[in-house]
């Protein structure tokens, strides 16, 4: 969805963006709101050579308050396309490893590159090539090799997923045709290669004949959920997110099959990704999940839900000290409320977290969702 | 010499084939030639006792007339010259044994017995047979290849080296290793040896790890004759093993481990010189004075001393140095002149300008690369204002038209496309200086070894790859800017950390060229390890020299001494170090901040105190130290002791410590003269496993064998045992030669009990120093840096290193003086301006930079107190440009000026238009 100009003047200056970006709060020169007033005054200036295009990280915290509904992650995302063209670029993090692994996955079909993202799933479980079931497992095999350096263990939320499904009789279809769901792609204004994943994606999950679809990642589900339906019109199987599907079955399947153990950390706190949260409603599916731990002493931060804090860094990119400050003050609201373990549902707020406390003297663990379940239903 | 570009063009056509004497003889080389590959200067040289035009007057010149820049002179001459020194250094070197003469080893009969200097060339990549390992009689692969150690060496029967060369076993080890990973690890390797030497830093575990992995054979047998199959030519070698049994074995070739000896025109230029020279033909030097000749003036390094390695002997060349410095402080830099340039333009605001010289090389890249299309290429590339063809870029004259085009066309970038920056670029950038232009606005193009060297069959595809890589320089120069090469003052005072004779040599070594020194000591004495020992091998008092060297320190106004003190905070780096150290004093403590531009480690190391050997539970049985002081104090259980026996390796070369700590032999030996000197009806025993009394420590091995100490030796796995019967000790040991075990009664026991590094983190962390796994100093490189930390303006010396004797501890200190005299005698340092620089808005301060930083250029510095926000920094002084920082940083923080992201990803995109 591209923004019209009209959509754009919507905007009565009121300033709600501003203050809730937490990038100005760091950057006072960062203002949403002056973007969009200088815009309004010169469509193709400014803007398109700004570098502040690029620092915004689309968490929508803006737009969700925004009085008169102006998609600002939109806005910025229209522009990103323009502005590549006048070879205006962002500063890519990881020495842009992580975009060139999705640019290689987009010419695996004529290039014949073959991936290796399935050899985890042989060690922990059971799947197969066709199914009903077809989880979607995303880019936890490279995190997990790239950030051995954090000692962030990316794939072990999808080990305990597939263990989890195993156990509620499931076995899933796991593709090694699957690729980058092409969510940083489209954020970034890449529009051709987004799409070109996109299109090796939905092939992969029609030549399994699943008609489920089993998200773990936020930015995969909402990614399907939103814009490949936009791109492709209704597509032909059904996009689940795991933590409602887990939540439903764990619940209305009788206890006696799944005992869980009491909690062995002594109070937890759930970050919510902005993709799962703001941008896809889903709040209270994990909070459920983590409830049904016996003796979870589940701890809100101060900015939760809607009202929760991005993680500080969105597509890979504009990593920088402003993304430091905002994990450091997101790891003391975690404090605050008397949490010493952070759990996530975003693969990538469990990176970018655990690399803030790299540097940052603080005893907060920080573990994904599934993990946690999974070691309280004795099955890791 | 200067015209000669090493194209090499006249070896190629000179018709004159000489004997390589390079290759050991193996092979044949022109009358023209580069003695060896990494010659420098990388100059051709003509051999006047071969070449035709000069035998057969003129009836030759052949080299004349191909030469391209015309370099051949063949009136050249010998010359004499006279230059006024006020010191001399004498590094000759040395030859290897001849053993020709033994008929016993048939060396000049048998084709298949050669030297361990021709199979250094035949193992060499470089040599005649570039790496193949054959042997000579039907250059076929060996199967079975022996080594005979201590050939020409340890010998007074076939010559009169009764000295040990001290190399050997290493050299042959390592020459065994290699060739087994040259033949793909199939080949048989045995090493016929007496005591294996392995006496060096790192060395026991690289011996081990032959025996071990590689499975090289080690035979405790000297080999007496050397006998062939007239067919085959393979050799056959009879020799007894330890169970006293008769083997016959045979080998496809057979090398000699020749030793170390001081060739014949150096012993004359020594008699000439007037320099005294001992009974084996080496330098007579005393332990305290380790590179001065008896000639005041006259120093000595490297293996003219004595045979010795190649880490010994840097260090012994850089301690000549520091003492030839020392006479000459007075002089420096009087004789040198300063280069001047013109005020450099500012050229920032400027869009670029640049120009082109593509080189022909004489024929050497035009002769293949199309050099005019490459050129014309060029011309059509933006902001090129200016292309010319050279016939040589780099002579004399083009440089200065290259001055006078910069100025008249405005340029304000420069590329050259020739041939190696690693030769090349500083002569151009010092050309652009000439010109008033900042030496970063250039660039080459290698098209030369790239492309007409590699590619000189395929020309079109030379030509195009080209214009390939001067695009791509074209490209990077448009967006190169000018950079700045601040300088930083440098403190011209040095810190000693320790005080013992290495950290007082060191100190001394630094006042006496005018550096004020500060000797950090934690004990509240100067003197270290050497307070406790008696005498050094050669027989000098160490406790009066001691006093003289404490004495010599306190007395110099230049040298303040800190005891009782530590070291408590440091920063900084060369030139620019501060440090804070903690003093005792009689109830309290004091701080004392010192800045200083160099830092020398001189900690020690000190002696293991050992559980085994009933050690600790009877006052008869000593360690080394305590058997020293028992001679200094004349302890009477010494003097009433009717027997004593010494057990070597106590600690050392063992699992838990697996090294050798180098001392203890000799110290042994010595320690048993005395004794037998005492009184020579005490019975006096040694019980070893090598004894490894290297170079001329051999002497005293055999004066102790004249005098009647009993030498036996035992296996790791068979240890001596110590029990106590009665009143005496009883040491119990298998004779490996009668099978059968031995009991001794004796009076005292001394345990040559292993040196151990002190506490070496907290300083390692503080520096950020590396250590062994064995806990001693790492230098920056092994063999070639014996003295430096990976860090700048860091030195080490004595057993902070690795266990070491005196005069060595002496010669690395002198060394570790001289080397740290190199920074601190310059006014200021420049920085290089390719150096790392961090964009402070993206630094997240996640420390991945500093961790793959390999100089230690970069800090983390906290923002502010809470110490939750940290940005790192360079030190530009430190960094040397190799951008590991920015391969780590996540974010995209650090970067290389004038090599960032975007240049070279616009180079490699060049690269792929064309």
């Amino acid at each position: 969805m591209q923004l019209t100009k009209q959509q754009v003047n919507y905007c009565m200056e009121c300033g709600v963006c501003t203050g809730s970006c937490p990038i100005s709060q760091e950057l006072p020169d960062f203002s949403p709101r002056q973007m969009i007033k200088k815009t309004i005054d010169q469509p193709e200036g400014e803007i398109l050579h700004s570098s502040d295009l690029w620092a915004c990280l689309t968490c929508s915290r803006c737009s969700d308050r925004c009085p008169v509904e102006i998609d600002f992650p939109e806005f910025i995302r229209s522009y990103r396309i323009k502005a590549i063209k006048a070879e205006n670029l962002p500063r890519l993090s990881h020495n842009g490893m992580l975009q060139s692994i999705s640019a290689i996955q987009a010419q695996r079909s004529n290039k014949g590159t073959q991936q290796n993202r399935t050899a985890w799933a042989e060690e922990v479980g059971k799947f197969s090539d066709k199914g009903e079931y077809f989880y979607f497992v995303g880019c936890l095999p490279y995190f997990d090799v790239i950030f051995q350096y954090l000692n962030v263990p990316s794939l072990e939320s999808a080990k305990n997923i597939l263990k989890i499904l195993n156990k509620i009789g499931i076995e899933p279809v796991i593709s090694n045709n699957e690729c980058c769901c092409g969510h940083d792609a489209y954020w970034s204004g890449d529009e051709a290669l987004f799409q070109k994943l996109a299109e090796q994606n939905i092939e992969a999950i029609k030549a399994s004949g699943a008609k489920k679809i089993l998200f773990n990642c936020p930015e995969g589900y909402n990614i399907f959920k939103e814009v490949y339906t936009e791109y492709f019109g209704k597509l032909d199987f059904e996009i689940i997110h795991v933590a409602d599907f887990l939540l439903q079955k764990l619940s209305e399947s009788d206890t006696e099959s799944f005992e869980f153990n009491p909690c062995s950390n002594n109070s937890v706190t759930y970050q919510d990704p902005c993709r799962l949260g703001r941008r896809s409603g889903i709040y209270e599916e994990p909070r459920k999940l983590i409830n049904l731990v016996p003796k979870t002493s589940l701890k809100e931060m101060e900015h939760n839900r809607e009202n929760a804090i991005c993680c500080g860094t969105t597509a890979w990119m504009e990593c920088s000290n402003c993304s430091k400050v905002m994990q450091v003050k997101r790891l003391k609201e975690a404090k605050q409320a008397g949490a010493d373990t952070i759990i996530t549902a975003c693969p990538k707020c469990q990176i970018h977290l655990t690399c803030a406390t790299t540097t940052f003297d603080t005893e907060i663990k920080i573990i994904d969702l599934y993990s946690y379940l999974a070691e309280s239903m004795n099955i890791k | 010499m200067d015209k000669c570009i090493a194209c090499g063009a006249c070896t190629e056509k000179c018709p004159k084939k000489v004997t390589d004497h390079f290759n050991a003889g193996l092979a044949k080389r022109k009358a023209i030639y580069v003695d060896y590959p990494q010659a420098v200067p990388l100059k051709y040289a003509i051999d006047p006792e071969t070449c035709i035009y000069i035998v057969k007057n003129g009836r030759c010149g052949v080299c004349q007339k191909v030469c391209p820049t015309d370099a051949i002179d063949f009136d050249q001459t010998d010359k004499t010259i006279n230059i006024k020194v006020g010191s001399v250094i004498m590094a000759p070197g040395f030859s290897t044994f001849d053993p020709s003469g033994l008929d016993n080893y048939q060396y000049s009969q048998y084709p298949n017995v050669v030297t361990s200097m021709e199979m250094e060339r035949i193992l060499s990549a470089t040599g005649p047979f570039n790496g193949h390992l054959i042997r000579p009689s039907d250059d076929k692969e060996p199967k079975k290849v022996a080594w005979l150690q201590c050939i020409g060496s340890r010998d007074i029967n076939k010559c009169d080296n009764s000295y040990c060369s001290s190399v050997c076993c290493m050299y042959a080890i390592k020459e065994a290793v290699i060739a087994k990973e040259h033949s793909g690890g199939k080949l048989d390797t045995a090493i016929f040896y007496m005591d294996m030497r392995t006496y060096g830093k790192e060395f026991e575990g690289y011996y081990e790890r032959a025996k071990n992995e590689q499975k090289v054979r080690f035979i405790r047998s000297r080999i007496h004759t050397i006998e062939e199959d007239r067919e085959t030519n393979n050799l056959i070698l009879k020799y007894v093993d330890d169970q006293g049994k008769i083997l016959t074995e045979i080998f496809d070739m057979v090398v000699l481990s020749v030793g170390m000896q001081t060739p014949k025109d150096v012993v004359d230029l020594a008699d000439r010189l007037d320099i005294k020279l001992n009974d084996n033909k080496f330098v007579e030097t005393d332990s305290f004075n380790p590179v001065s000749t008896s000639r005041p003036g006259i120093f000595v390094c490297g293996s003219f001393q004595e045979p010795k390695d190649i880490p010994m002997a840097v260090m012994e060349a850089s301690a000549a140095a520091c003492d030839a410095q020392t006479i000459l402080s007075g002089a420096r830099n009087s004789l040198t002149k300063e280069k001047t340039f013109p005020k450099e333009r500012d050229v920032s605001d400027q869009e670029p300008r640049i120009g082109v010289f593509v080189c022909n090389c004489g024929t050497n890249i035009g002769g293949i690369v199309d050099v005019p299309s490459v050129a014309e290429m060029a011309k059509t590339l933006p902001d090129v204002v200016y292309v010319e063809e050279n016939l040589f870029t780099c002579s004399q004259d083009t440089q200065e038209k290259l001055i006078e085009v910069i100025e008249k066309n405005n340029l304000n970038r420069i590329v050259v496309a020739a041939c190696t920056p690693r030769t090349h670029e500083a002569l151009f950038q010092e050309t652009l200086k000439e010109a008033g232009l900042n030496k970063y606005l250039f660039e080459m193009a290698n098209i030369r070894n790239q492309c007409s060297w590699v590619h000189s069959k395929e020309k079109d595809e030379a030509t195009k790859k080209a214009k390939i890589l001067v695009q791509m320089a074209i490209s990077r120069a448009r967006r190169i800017k000018p950079l700045k090469q601040p300088t930083i003052s440098i403190d011209s005072n040095a810190l000693v950390i320790g005080g013992g004779i290495a950290g007082m040599t060191a100190a001394l070594g630094l006042a006496d060229q005018g550096f004020h020194t500060s000797i950090v000591e934690k004990s509240n004495q100067l003197g270290g390890a050497a307070l406790k020992l008696d005498s050094t091998w050669l027989g000098e008092d160490i406790g009066q020299n001691l006093k003289k060297m404490i004495r010599k320190v306190n007395n110099n106004s230049l040298i303040d001494v800190y005891t009782d003190s530590i070291i408590k905070n440091a920063s900084g780096f060369i030139g620019n170090f501060e440090t804070t150290i903690t003093k005792s004093e009689a109830e309290s403590e004091k701080e004392i901040n010192i800045k200083h531009g160099a830092i020398i480690v001189t900690v020690g190391a000190t002696e293991y105190q050992p559980s085994e050997y009933l050690h600790g539970q009877d006052e008869m049985i000593f360690t080394h130290l305590a058997f020293d002081m028992a001679l200094k104090t004349n302890d009477k259980k010494i003097a009433s002791a009717n027997s004593a026996v010494f057990i070597q390796c106590v600690g050392s070369r063992e699992t838990d410590r697996p090294y050798c700590s180098k001392v203890c032999c000799t110290h042994s030996i010595k320690s048993a003269i005395k004794l037998r000197n005492l009184d020579p009806e005490k019975d006096v025993y040694i019980i070893y496993r090598d004894i490894r009394t290297y170079g001329q420590r051999e002497s005293l091995y055999k004066e102790a064998r004249d005098k009647g100490v009993i030498f036996i030796r035992y296996d790791v796995e068979n240890k001596p045992k110590v029990e106590k019967s009665g009143e005496n000790l009883k040491v119990t040991i298998k004779d490996h030669v009668l099978n059968r075990n031995l009991e001794i009664d004796t009076d005292i026991i001394v345990l040559a009990s292993a040196i151990i590094p002190g506490d070496n983190q907290d300083l390692a962390k503080m520096f950020k120093l590396s250590l062994t796994q064995d806990n001693f100093f790492n230098e920056a490189h092994a063999k070639l840096r014996p003295v430096e930390f990976a860090t700048e303006g860091i030195f080490m010396a004595g057993m902070a290193h690795y266990p070491k004797p005196i005069e060595e501890s002496i010669a690395q200190a002198k060394a570790a003086a001289s080397r740290a005299a190199v920074a601190l005698s310059k006014d200021s340092l420049t920085v290089e301006g390719i150096v790392s620089f961090i964009d402070t808005s993206m630094c997240r301060g996640c420390g991945e930079c500093e961790k793959a930083c390999p100089f230690n250029a970069i800090i983390l510095e906290e923002t502010d107190e809470t110490g939750e926000s940290k940005i790192a920094y360079v030190q530009a002084a430190l960094c040397k440009g190799c951008g590991a920082c920015s391969v780590a940083c996540p974010t995209g923080a650090a970067s290389i000026h004038n090599y960032d992201d975007e240049i070279v990803l616009t180079m490699i995109e060049s690269a792929l238009e064309v």
